[in-house]
């Protein structure tokens, strides 16, 4: 080894000793950072499979329509349907213990046996008004059970001979042509119908009756074309970039002692150049950054965070490190004290956290703030590394945000290393 | 002999203050050398420009025969600086380790120099230990240690004994009559006629960024130091008188009036600032 890789490989050591020693930065590049990303990973629903929607369901009616709708929904793998009277209901809505309440009362099998004239059968649906989009979501399933088991009635001999005769009534009082039309195609209807083999409960007919007109495949997407698995995935990349943050505290604070004790001006009078000095505490600073980000991404293994690609999460993790120790080097020389350089850290850094999506997902984020967050740091490091974890970018797609990181990291390092010289 | 610092004629001025205003300087190799004076007297400055921290405004500057900013040159230069300059969560030996190894000497030289300089300072019962947790004695004696461990031939202390305790100055100043013994040259600042009465070979009294005298605490006092100081005490009063010939004095007074006490002082270094600078030592 030459004698500058050697000074600088001493003082790299140096630097991940102190860092080591201080529980402080200890705490705030790993400890903190893990508590954020278990906490708001839970708190967004862990590991992403949230548990049925909890509703009742008030049975006042013993038509066996009723019965069928209620069973119907029952079944259904996003609810979790009680069956209560109203009273108990009422109760556990106000309690918040279920998001809604479908109350089918007196005549409603009745009704809809004969929904296709006349009155529409009529459930009530008590709703907890702070929970508005998951009733919406109810009464979709609803509406679609209702359909289902009115037209699954068509196919049964017993119901079939009631609804067809109020459809028939119906038809009779059509004046003219369509009135004689509507009675023909009821006739061709009902032979149709007849001629269906049941289900062996006898609640609804094969061969593709009731008719589905409409089918919908739900899934969901993000604007990269992929999802995160879980709420972890998330929190645990923007628990990388708190990572990134407490290592560039630490590194500061560090910075900033050394000027107060006269470590620094004691290390200028060793052989070591300034630059090597500074290569020292640069690359200290990137290997600590990287060090946290994988203690990170280990944390999150046990929690299903895995990275579709590693060389892209390292690849992420380098251009990370690189643009905050850019960063770090600015602003080690923002202050004179150690108030003045962390005020000035946290005042430059929480702003671009905010529009970064360091702190709210960048979805969350009005349209007007999204839109300046190509100037954060934070958004393109946040990027690469979802990039990496969940968001299936191509390496022609995770180039960019590299690219940026690299510039960023590279402008600010230069900048900083000039602060260093002109106070040198 | 060519010295070991060489300065002519060198000034610095930062902003309007001018803390260097023509300081010439020889520092004769192997030898201890004081710089003499109060604060603000230009003794920082000066060794900031020997230790290549800054540069001159004006004049000449040369050190072990070149520039203090070459790196070769660097290497033979040891500093302690008035701050303690360490690391406080490493250890003692891990201060040491990290200043040899920047200093250019090799792990398997500095192992056996660093365990004696921790036995030679008296920390090696504590070598492991954070430096923080030392008394200020203790990481004085090691801010010392650092300075010597890449074995330089010029050593530079800033203030050695600033604020430590009379044992641990005990043990600094007899460290540094070792390096002499060792033959190896020592700068030091000092504010402590004390301390450079008792080490300094040579001392350069400095004062508004000028030295206005050099040489032994002996030659200093002989050509500045003016004539012993004779105190005679009579029974209503006291008289002080400064004489050449204090004998010659006392038989002259005695034979006005009887004396109850006398005491003849030796002209001191302070006299020699007093004379030198026309105001007291600790203005």
């Amino acid at each position: 080894m030459t004698d500058p890789l050697r000074r600088a490989a001493a003082l790299v050591a140096k630097d991940l000793r102190l860092w080591a020693r201080s529980p402080a930065s200890v705490f705030f590049t790993l400890g903190w950072p893990l508590a954020i990303a278990f906490f708001f990973g839970l708190v967004f629903g862990g590991g992403g499979r949230q548990g049925p929607l909890p509703v009742a369901v008030v049975l006042e009616d013993a038509h066996p329509l009723a019965e069928r709708l209620v069973a119907s929904i029952e079944r259904h793998p996003a609810l979790a349907v009680r069956r209560l009277d109203r009273a108990a209901a009422e109760a556990e809505l106000r309690r918040g213990r279920i998001a809604a309440a479908a109350i089918l009362p007196p005549g409603f099998g009745a009704r809809l046996a004969q929904s296709f004239r006349g009155e529409p059968a009529t459930l009530r649906l008590l709703r907890d008004p702070a929970r508005t989009a998951e009733a919406l979501v109810l009464e979709g399933l609803l509406t679609e059970a209702g359909f289902r088991v009115a037209f699954a009635s068509l196919a049964e001999a017993g119901s079939r001979e009631e609804a067809l005769a109020a459809l028939r009534a119906g038809a009779r009082e059509l004046p003219g042509e369509p009135g004689l039309r509507l009675t023909e195609f009821l006739a061709a209807l009902e032979r149709l119908l007849s001629a269906l083999p049941a289900d062996a409960d006898g609640t609804a007919a094969a061969a593709g009756w009731p008719p589905r007109p409409l089918a919908i495949a739900t899934e969901a997407f993000s604007a990269e074309g992929r999802r995160p698995p879980s709420a972890f995935a998330v929190s645990f990349v923007q628990a990388m970039f708190w990572a990134l943050l407490g290592a560039m505290m630490s590194v500061l604070s560090e910075l900033v002692r050394e000027r107060i004790t006269g470590t620094w001006e004691r290390l200028r009078t060793t052989p070591a150049s300034v630059a090597e000095i500074l290569l020292g505490k640069g690359v200290a600073t990137m290997a600590l950054m990287i060090a946290a980000l994988g203690v990170v991404a280990l944390a999150g293994l046990p929690f299903g965070v895995r990275p579709e690609d590693p060389l892209k999460l390292l690849a992420a993790a380098a251009g990370g490190a690189i643009a905050f120790t850019g960063l770090t080097l600015v602003f080690g020389t923002a202050g004179e004290s150690m108030q003045a350089v962390h005020g000035t850290t946290w005042a430059v850094m929480l702003p671009l956290a905010m529009v970064g999506g360091g702190m709210v997902p960048l979805m969350l984020l009005p349209e007007w703030l999204a839109g300046i967050s190509d100037l954060s740091p934070v958004k393109w490091t946040i990027l690469a590394l979802e990039g990496a974890y969940w968001r299936g970018l191509g390496w022609s797609e995770l180039a960019p945000a590299l690219g940026v990181l690299l510039l960023f990291g590279v402008a600010t390092a230069g900048l900083g290393i000039v602060r260093i010289l002109r106070r040198s | 002999m060519t010295p070991v610092v060489l300065l002519r004629d060198v000034s610095k001025r930062f902003g309007a203050v001018t803390a260097l205003a023509g300081l010439s300087l020889e520092v004769p190799r192997g030898l201890v050398f004081a710089l003499l004076g109060p604060n603000g007297a230009g003794k920082t400055t000066t060794i900031r420009l020997i230790l290549g921290l800054i540069s001159p405004d004006a004049g000449e500057l040369e050190v072990l025969g070149g520039s203090p900013r070459d790196p070769a040159i660097r290497r033979r230069i040891g500093l302690a600086p008035q701050t303690i300059a360490l690391y406080g969560e490493l250890s003692a030996r891990e201060n040491l380790a990290l200043f040899a190894a920047l200093g250019g000497v090799p792990a398997r030289v500095a192992a056996p120099r660093i365990e004696a300089l921790l036995a030679r300072t008296g920390l090696a019962e504590r070598a492991r230990e954070p430096v923080a947790r030392f008394s200020g004695g203790m990481q004085r004696r090691l801010n010392l240690a650092a300075a010597l461990v890449h074995d330089p031939e010029l050593i530079v202390l800033d203030e050695p004994t600033a604020g430590v305790d009379p044992q641990s100055r005990e043990a600094i100043f007899e460290l540094i009559r070792e390096l002499r013994r060792e033959g190896r040259s020592v700068l030091f600042s000092t504010h402590y006629l004390e301390e450079a009465e008792r080490l300094a070979d040579r001392v350069a009294i400095v004062d508004h960024g000028r030295v206005l005298a050099v040489d032994s605490v002996g030659g200093l006092i002989e050509r500045y130091g003016g004539p012993p100081r004779l105190t005679v005490e009579r029974e209503d009063a006291s008289e002080v008188h400064e004489t050449a010939e204090p004998l010659a004095l006392l038989l002259e007074l005695a034979a006005k009036g009887p004396i109850r006490r006398f005491r003849l002082d030796p002209p001191r270094l302070d006299q020699v600032f007093l004379r030198l600078t026309g105001r007291d030592f600790r203005d």
